[in-house]
C-alpha cells in the first residue's frame, strides 16, 4: 500500500500522506503542484495539538479523495468520542471540506489548527534539492491568508480562505477555536487558490475547485464519466483482466492533459515528477491507446506539431523540423536554467510522431489530419537525414549540444548509466541507439504510404521506401552481432557495437526493421532466461556487468517497453512468446492492484513470486497504462485493414474468453471475441491471482 | 542602437509574405506598452500589418524592449511569457505558430549579418 495519496487535475496535483496532510521538503514530493511549481509544500492538520491518526482512505476518483480520521488517543481499549473526516477535491488548487463528529453525550471543547506554508520550489528543485533565488512572502488580508513568491516580474501566490466564523489566520496557518454541543457535528470548507501575475490582469486565478458533492466537482465528474463510457467494454472469464483495463482507463482518464492550445486532450507522461507535455510518451501512449481511446493520439499530433524545432538552438537541442521532448512552465525553465522551454533533446520523437501520424490514419481515417500535418511530417523526415544523421553514416545518432543541462542520453533509456557494453565500459557519444534506427525505418515507410494514398505524391513516396530499404539492409549488417544472435545496444563514437543484451531489441521487431532470418533468434533473447524475468522483459539482461535488477534502465521491468516488445513478436509471428509476455505484464498489474508502476524488479519470478516494487517509480504512469491496453491489441490481434478491423487472437488458453465491445475506428464501432487456444507452460499462474 | 516596435513592424508589414505560415489565419494584436497598438491579419501565408485597436484571437501584451528582444530572438516567447514580460491570451496556438516563424526569421537574419560582416 502505498503510504502516499494523490488527486490531480492535469498539471494540478495534490500529494499527501494517508492522513492528508502535507510535509513537503526539499526532496519529499509532497505539497500542492501547478504548472510545474508547489504551491504549498506544508498543510498539516493538529486537534488539540496532536496530529490525527487513518481509520482509511476512500479514493472516490482521482481528482477527490476522502480521509476518515481519528485523534490518535484511540486503541483497543479506549474508543475515540470524536470522529474527523476531510473530503478533498483538486481543481487549480483545492478544496477541502473538514467535518468533525462528537458521538459523546457531553458537548467537546476542541482546537483545529492547519499550518500552511509554500517554498514554491520548481519540480527540478524538488527533485535534484536545489535552493531558491527569489523572496517568499506571506501575509494575512481581509480573512485570508496569502503566501507568495517573487522573482523580477515573475510572481505566483497560494490563497487560502476558510468558511468557518470561527476562522482566525495567522501567517503560519489558520486556528480554530470550537465547541461542538452533544453528538454534534462542525464543519468547514477550505479553499486554497493558486495565482499567477500577470502583465495586464494581475494576479490571475482560474478557480475550478469549489464545493464537492458526494460525486466530487461536477464538471470533471461529467467528462470523467464520458471518457469511461467512450470506451469499448471488456469481460473476460479471468475477472482479473477487466478490473486492469477499467484501471487503466481511469489512470488515463487522470493524466489527461488539457492544454487550451489544442482541442482535446494528450496524455502527462506521469505522476509525480512528469505531469506535462512530452513527446516520445505522450506519443507512445496515444499508440497504445489507439484502439481504445483514439482522439488521444489526435490532440497529441496537433499540438506536437505546433511546438516542432524551427531552427538551431544549442541551449534547447532544438533542430529544424524536430519533435519536443519536453515541455515545463516552472521558475527554472523560466529563467533558462533548465531548457525546457520547450526542451528537444530526444532522438525518437521526431520519427515517433510520423509513425504514430500513419497509425492514427489506419485506425481513424483522419486524411483532413494527414493533409493539414503534410508540411510538419515532411520538415520531421528531413530532420531525420539532415540533423537526425549527424555524422552521414545513415544511422541516427545523438550527443546533447548542451553539455551543461541537456540530457545525455536522447533515447528512451535516458539515464546517465544507460547505454553500456556488455562488461559494463560505457559507450562514448554521439550513440547511434538501435531501436532509433528502428524507428526511422518505420516511420519512412509510413510516411511513404501517406505520401502515395494522400499527399498525392508516389515519387516522394518511392524515395522514402527506397531509403527505407536501404536503411534496414546496412542495419542489419552493421548492428548484427553474429556471434551472439542478437542486435548491438547501439554504435558509439567510435562506431564499436555495443554489445549488451537489452530490451531495445525487442522494439526492433515492433518497427520491422529485422531481417526475417534473425527475427526468430531476437525472440529467443526476449523471452530468454537472461532478459525475462517471468515478470516482463528486463531492460538490461541477466549477467551483463552494469545489470541491477532495481536498476532503473539496466534491469528493472517496463511494462510500457513489453507491450511494444509483444506487439513487434506477434507481427513477427511469434504468437505464444507474444501471449507469454502479455499475460505476464497483465499478471504482474494485478498485483500492483490494476495500476502497472512506471517500472518494477527485474527479480526472477521463481525467486519473488511478485513483482518487486521499484522505489521511485512514478505511478500512474500513461505508458504504463497504456501497456495492458496494447497488450490487449496484442492478444486479440487488432489490426485494421482498409476500413475493417481484422481479429486475429492469439490468448493464452488460462483466459479461456476475451471480449471487447465497441471498438472505435473508421469502421464506426466493432467488437471482438476471442477464446484461450494457446498453451503456455506455467500458464496456470493466472488462475492462482483470479480471486472468484 | 536597438530597433524600435515601429520599426520592427514597419520591416514585418513590408514582407507581406511568409510560405511557412501557409495555413494559418486569424488576428494578433499586439499591445507595447509606451508604443502602441497594432494587429497583424494572417491570411494563410499572407499578412497585413495594421497601426489600430481593433478586435484580435490573440492579444500579447508587453513592454517595447520585451517585445524586441523576442522579435530579435534574443528571447525565447516562452520564457518572455512565463517571466511575465509577455501577457498572452486568445488563441495560443496562434502564438506557438507564431514564435517558430519569428524565431527562424531572428536566426536566418543573424546568419545573414554574419555572412556580411
Amino acid at each position: 500500500m502505498s503510504a502516499l495519496v494523490s488527486i490531480l487535475d492535469g498539471n494540478t496535483f495534490v500529494v499527501s500522506d494517508r492522513t492528508g496532510n502535507v510535509a513537503g521538503s526539499a526532496s519529499e514530493p509532497q505539497g500542492l503542484f501547478h504548472a510545474d511549481t508547489r504551491f504549498l509544500s506544508r498543510w498539516v492538520l493538529t486537534i488539540n495539538g496532536q496530529r490525527p491518526g487513518v481509520l482509511s482512505v476512500d479514493d472516490l476518483n482521482y481528482f477527490s479523495t476522502q480521509f476518515f480520521l481519528t485523534p490518535s488517543a484511540t486503541n483497543v481499549y479506549v474508543n475515540s468520542g470524536i470522529s474527523v473526516r476531510r473530503k478533498r477535491a483538486v481543481g487549480d488548487g483545492f478544496h477541502e471540506d473538514i467535518v468533525i463528529e462528537n458521538h459523546e453525550t457531553q458537548p467537546v471543547d476542541l482546537e483545529l489548527r492547519i499550518e500552511a506554508a509554500a517554498d514554491f520550489a520548481d519540480l527540478f528543485e524538488v527533485k535534484d534539492e536545489l535552493a531558491k533565488r527569489g523572496e517568499v512572502y506571506r501575509r494575512v488580508e481581509d480573512g485570508r491568508l496569502v503566501l507568495g513568491y517573487r522573482r523580477e516580474r515573475f510572481e505566483r501566490e497560494t490563497w487560502i480562505t476558510a468558511t468557518a466564523p470561527q476562522a482566525r489566520f495567522d501567517e503560519n496557518g489558520v486556528s480554530f477555536l470550537v465547541r461542538i454541543p452533544a453528538q454534534g457535528t462542525w464543519r468547514t470548507c477550505l479553499e486554497v487558490v493558486t495565482a499567477v501575475r500577470t502583465i495586464q490582469r494581475g494576479l490571475l486565478t482560474r478557480t475550478r475547485c469549489g464545493h464537492t458533492g458526494d460525486n466530487g466537482d461536477s464538471r470533471m465528474a461529467t467528462t470523467t464519466q464520458k471518457w469511461l463510457d467512450q470506451a469499448p467494454l471488456l469481460s473476460s472469464s479471468w475477472p482479473e483482466l477487466p478490473r486492469v483495463y477499467e484501471k487503466c482507463i481511469s489512470d488515463l482518464a487522470a493524466l489527461r492533459f488539457e492544454t487550451g492550445v489544442v482541442p482535446g486532450a494528450l496524455p502527462a507522461a506521469g505522476l509525480p515528477w512528469f505531469m506535462a507535455v512530452f513527446g516520445r510518451d505522450s506519443l507512445l501512449t496515444s499508440f497504445q491507446a489507439l484502439p481504445f481511446q483514439p482522439e488521444l493520439a489526435k490532440s497529441t499530433l496537433e499540438l506536437l506539431a505546433l511546438m516542432q524545432g524551427g531552427k538551431i538552438d544549442d541551449f534547447r537541442d532544438e533542430e529544424p523540423g524536430k519533435i519536443i521532448h519536453e515541455l515545463r512552465l516552472g521558475e527554472l525553465t523560466a529563467f533558462e536554467e533548465r531548457p525546457h522551454s520547450p526542451y528537444f533533446g530526444a532522438a525518437d520523437s521526431t520519427t515517433l510522431f510520423l509513425v504514430l501520424l500513419d497509425e492514427y490514419e489506419r485506425w481513424s481515417g483522419d486524411v483532413e489530419l494527414v493533409r493539414r500535418l503534410e508540411p510538419v511530417a515532411r520538415n520531421a523526415l528531413s530532420w531525420i537525414d539532415q540533423y537526425g544523421d549527424r555524422d552521414g553514416d545513415g544511422f541516427i545518432e545523438y550527443k546533447s549540444r548542451n553539455p551543461k543541462t541537456g540530457l545525455e542520453n536522447q533515447c528512451w533509456k535516458d539515464s546517465w548509466d544507460s547505454i553500456r557494453f556488455a562488461d559494463g565500459r560505457f559507450a562514448t557519444l554521439p550513440r547511434a541507439i538501435c531501436e532509433l534506427q528502428g524507428y526511422a525505418y518505420d516511420a519512412k515507410r509510413r510516411a511513404a504510404r501517406l505520401a502515395r494514398e494522400i499527399w498525392k505524391d508516389p515519387e516522394f513516396g518511392a524515395r522514402l521506401e527506397r531509403e527505407a530499404a536501404e536503411l534496414k539492409r546496412r542495419f542489419n549488417q552493421e548492428f548484427w552481432l553474429e556471434d551472439r544472435g542478437y542486435f548491438a545496444l547501439a554504435l558509439d563514437g567510435e562506431k564499436q557495437k555495443v554489445d549488451a543484451l537489452t530490451s531495445n531489441i525487442g522494439h526492433l521487431l515492433f518497427s520491422g526493421i529485422v531481417d526475417s532470418d534473425k527475427a526468430g533468434r531476437v525472440a529467443q533473447h526476449l523471452l530468454g532466461e537472461r532478459l525475462f524475468s517471468g515478470w516482463g522483459v528486463r531492460t538490461m539482461a541477466e549477467g551483463d556487468t552494469a545489470y541491477n535488477p532495481i536498476g532503473y534502465h539496466v534491469g528493472t521491468v517496463w511494462p510500457h517497453d513489453c507491450s511494444f516488445i509483444a506487439l513487434g513478436l506477434r507481427q513477427y509471428g511469434f504468437d505464444r512468446e507474444a501471449a507469454r509476455l502479455a499475460l505476464a505484464i497483465l499478471e504482474a498489474s494485478v498485483f500492483f492492484g490494476g495500476r502497472p508502476p512506471e517500472a518494477f524488479g527485474g527479480y526472477p519470478r521463481n525467486v519473488t513470486h511478485f513483482p518487486v516494487e521499484y522505489p521511485t517509480a512514478c505511478s500512474p504512469q500513461a505508458w504504463a497504462s497504456g501497456a495492458p491496453l496494447l497488450m490487449l491489441r496484442v492478444l486479440l490481434g487488432l489490426e485494421p485493414i482498409g476500413n475493417h478491423l481484422l481479429v486475429a487472437p492469439a490468448v493464452p488458453s488460462s483466459i479461456e474468453r476475451i471480449e471487447l465491445l465497441g471498438i472505435p475506428g473508421r469502421w464506426g464501432r466493432a467488437d471482438a471475441f476471442a477464446r484461450g487456444l494457446i498453451s503456455l507452460s506455467g500458464d496456470q499462474e493466472v488462475r492462482r491471482f483470479t480471486r472468484t | 542602437m536597438e530597433p524600435r516596435a515601429s520599426d520592427l513592424f514597419a520591416r514585418i508589414g513590408a514582407e507581406g509574405r511568409d510560405t511557412r505560415l501557409v495555413g494559418t489565419r486569424g488576428t494578433v494584436k499586439f499591445d507595447i506598452r509606451g508604443a502602441g497598438i497594432w494587429r497583424v491579419h494572417f491570411d494563410n501565408g499572407r499578412y497585413l500589418v495594421e497601426a489600430s485597436d481593433g478586435p484580435a484571437d490573440l492579444v500579447v501584451a508587453c513592454d517595447e524592449a520585451d517585445f524586441v528582444r523576442v522579435t530579435e530572438g534574443k528571447q525565447n516567447f516562452v520564457t518572455a511569457v512565463l517571466q511575465n514580460r509577455f501577457e498572452a491570451s486568445g488563441n495560443v496556438a496562434l502564438l506557438l505558430k507564431l514564435n517558430t516563424v519569428l524565431s527562424e526569421r531572428a536566426q536566418a537574419r543573424e546568419a545573414s549579418q554574419e555572412l556580411h560582416a
